[in-house]
């Protein structure tokens, strides 16, 4: 049979997108080559002349330049993860420390009063006094955090200061 | 015998992987493997976002955009899809943001203006400059919905199957062929009332 014959029969199937995907791929290889049916085709259809054109138009070649930007955008994005990621620790961490804190204070403030922790100095500034074991104040939303152990040697603080302004 | 085991040692000799060879390698983190399915993809994705967008620069940008997204995504990839179906999806997704979100009166005003200035000379649309086409296609495809541009540019530009372009649109192959006919038929319209210079001697339907 003549392929053109043939082509030109199953044009308005091809146009009605109703052919298989093997017949399609034969008419759409049999129109790039064959001007004459090409044109029937682009008469019944004439949005096929665009994309002829544009099909025809060769468009972006290979560039190892975008290669190695993307791999740079890849590499750029994994560094991004890994500190996010130690950032998350890092916030775990705290959270938990946190945490112990405010249950402390909490144990603090529910519990049976004692003896003051921090007495005031003359000058106006908090002092610490002897406090064993480990005490925690609060004055407004601030808190303070102190471990005050005696041992033969003297005594060892430690001090956890949340708010600077509170600095001891 | 002998020729099965040809048939299976073949891979090895040459050093060709396949795409879906790569993406597995690629998957357990080696990233030459990603790169080289880079280097095998990047020129049809930039081409295709180029054809959708009309602005080389824009689809460079997007392009890169989709094989970041793709590298971070590895660990969704299916293998059961071609791997190019699965980064034209990806790509596609970001190249509809970008169309979505552009000043569509600026560039309506801008299209009308090119269209006074440019509309002199070839006989055919075929023989135009590459650029020259790329530019009247994105012209009258602004009126275009982003869906039914890209069904025209994979199915009838591309050349790609009905039901890759499903795949790609993420909707069913009645729905490519609804939103192709619609294409069809604005490019139809719009090509006859702006560049009729352009149209068969008969004039088409």
């Amino acid at each position: 049979m003549n392929p053109c014959a043939d082509v030109q029969r199953r044009l308005g199937g091809y146009l009605a997108m109703e052919l298989s995907e093997a017949e399609e791929q034969a008419l759409r290889a049999h129109l790039q080559r064959c001007s004459g049916c090409r044109a029937v085709a682009e008469e019944r259809e004439p949005s096929l002349i665009l994309a002829g054109a544009l099909a025809r138009a060769t468009g972006e070649a290979e560039d190892d330049g975008f290669v190695a930007g993307v791999m740079a955008a890849v590499h750029q994005r994994r560094l991004e993860a890994r500190i996010k990621l130690r950032r998350r620790r890092w916030l775990a961490a705290a959270a938990a420390a946190a945490g112990v804190l405010l249950a402390g204070l909490a144990a603090l403030r529910h519990g049976p009063v004692e003896e003051p922790l921090l007495a005031q100095r003359p000058a106006g500034r908090w002092a610490v006094v002897h406090v064993v074991p480990a005490t925690v104040e609060v004055e407004g939303e601030n808190i303070r955090l102190y471990q005050l152990s005696g041992d033969a040697a003297g005594e060892v603080q430690v001090a956890f200061i949340i708010d600077p302004k509170l600095e001891l | 015998m002998a020729l099965l085991r040809l048939v299976q040692v073949r891979p090895d000799v040459t050093g060709e992987r396949d795409d879906r060879e790569l993406a597995a390698a690629a998957q357990g983190g080696d990233e030459s493997a990603f790169a080289e399915l880079v280097r095998r993809h990047q020129a049809g994705v930039r081409r295709c976002a180029g054809r959708v967008l009309g602005d080389a620069e824009e689809a460079r940008d997007v392009a890169q955009l989709a094989f970041v997204r793709a590298w971070e995504n590895l660990h969704r990839y299916d293998a059961t899809w071609s791997f190019s179906t699965w980064l034209y999806r990806i790509a596609s997704n970001i190249a509809i943001d970008v169309l979505r979100s552009r000043d569509s009166r600026e560039r309506t005003h801008t299209s009308h203006l090119r269209l006074v200035e440019d509309r002199v000379g070839a006989s055919a649309l075929g023989d135009l400059a590459e650029a020259e086409v790329h530019r009247i296609f994105a012209e009258l495809a602004e009126e275009l919905t982003p869906s039914q541009r890209m069904a025209f540019l994979y199915r009838e530009v591309e050349g790609m199957a009905t039901a890759e372009v499903a795949q790609i649109l993420g909707c069913s192959e009645a729905t490519v062929r609804n939103h192709v006919f619609q294409a069809r038929a604005v490019l139809r319209r719009e090509l006859a009332r702006r560049y009729p210079e352009y149209l068969p001697r008969g004039g088409g339907r």
